[in-house]
């Protein structure tokens, strides 16, 4: 009986995480490896998909596990969770995605304090069950994913004349600035801008 | 009190658990993991000192940080060449250089094993524009920002001369290393 109603709030919960309340552009959430990994597509692409499994499983786990944690432990219970499901994916990486694990290197360890996992187990996770967590965890990790896509898109676009390491214009001028740090914060407030203004006009 | 034994056991049994998985998982990839450190080597191995057949690590030196790698080439039982490994800093993080010299001290050709530049900038180092043009330097090299660099000269990359300058300086260590030991 509840599993109906709740497969009745799934289209809500994706459009929540993707669009109206985007992890990045609207939460503001997870903004350090968003300015600092998103240099191409393909970094942020990478990154997002990494962030989205270690959501998606630790959503899973909290909930399973959240009423029986008493309250003033909670807090570092989630953090080993997240903690060990990140290291797992670091291995896996290391394993089967050499590539990915050296462009996204230092910041796989920091998707543990990355806010938008431990923000989700709070606000999601540890009140409602195993099932519709994962896909809570599933559309913020893809509003997430979304956004850093476009950022590294935007910026690889702009800083290098290329998009997904696929080179667009060898003639036209490329600002360098784009793809520093610079041009990380000029992206991400140009694009919250654009977010915020669509969304205001449809409210 | 017994709030704290209460959350004292619970801690340890997530942190338990949780080190068990982790231990695991570890198992399960360690032999991946060391698969795509030796494939990764032996590719650049193979790149960096092309007429050797066979590539056997120096039993009879001691590595370091620095010099991190040394193996023989060699064609049936001639050693025909040497790869170095060198570690220099670059301008976020250590550069892994991996340097083939053949047995006249002439560089063979160089490969970044590993590197966490800014793509687009000193990751352009990693590129074959770039690190084609170690081939044939010998002695020491210099930097410089002619656009028509001389044979023991490179090119720095523009905007990014730490980069430069750090692969510059182990692949002149790596020469020295050869002029030293191995000549």
């Amino acid at each position: 009986m509840s599993k109906i109603s709740g497969i009745s709030r799934i289209p809500r919960i994706f459009k929540n995480g993707i669009v109206e309340n985007n992890p990045l552009f609207v939460q503001a959430l997870g903004m350090c490896p968003a300015l600092a990994v998103t240099t191409s597509a393909t970094n942020g692409l990478g990154m997002g998909v990494a962030t989205t499994s270690v959501l998606v499983c630790s959503n899973i786990a909290i909930s399973l596990v959240a009423r029986f944690l008493p309250a003033n432990v909670r807090i570092p219970c989630y953090i080993v969770i997240i903690a060990t499901f990140v290291t797992m994916l670091e291995f896996m990486l290391e394993a089967y995605m050499p590539a990915l694990n050296q462009a996204l290197g230092i910041f796989i360890p920091l998707i543990v304090v990355n806010c938008i996992v431990m923000g989700r187990a709070e606000a999601f996770a540890n009140k409602n069950g195993a099932f519709l967590s994962a896909f809570d965890g599933l559309a913020m990790g893809l509003g997430f994913t979304a956004a850093l896509t476009v950022m590294g898109a935007v910026r690889e676009i702009l800083g290098t004349m290329s998009i997904f390491g696929i080179t667009i214009s060898e003639t036209f001028p490329q600002t360098i600035a784009m793809i520093l740090p610079p041009g990380a914060f000029i992206t991400l407030a140009f694009l919250m801008a654009l977010i915020n203004y669509v969304r205001g006009r449809t409210a | 009190m017994k709030e704290i034994i209460k959350s004292g056991t619970v801690l340890l049994t997530v942190t338990v658990i949780a080190g068990l998985c982790l231990g695991f998982v570890h198992e399960l990839t360690l032999e991946p993991i060391e698969h795509q450190l030796q494939i990764a080597l032996y590719e650049s191995m193979g790149a960096v000192l092309p007429q050797a057949e066979t590539y056997i690590e120096a039993e009879d030196f001691i590595l370091t940080d620095t010099f991190f790698n040394l193996t023989r080439g060699k064609v049936n039982d001639d050693v025909v060449g040497y790869v170095v490994g060198v570690s220099s800093s670059g301008y976020s993080g250590i550069i892994d250089v991996l340097v083939g010299i053949d047995t006249d001290g002439v560089i063979q050709g160089i490969s970044l094993l590993r590197h966490t530049e800014t793509p687009g900038l000193g990751a352009k180092a990693a590129l074959p524009e770039f690190t084609g043009q170690f081939a044939g330097g010998y002695g020491a090299l210099r930097t410089t920002r002619s656009a028509s660099p001389s044979q023991n000269e490179i090119m720095v990359i523009t905007a990014s001369t730490i980069t430069t300058d750090a692969i510059v300086l182990a692949v002149n260590d790596a020469l020295s290393f050869f002029e030293a030991y191995l000549r």
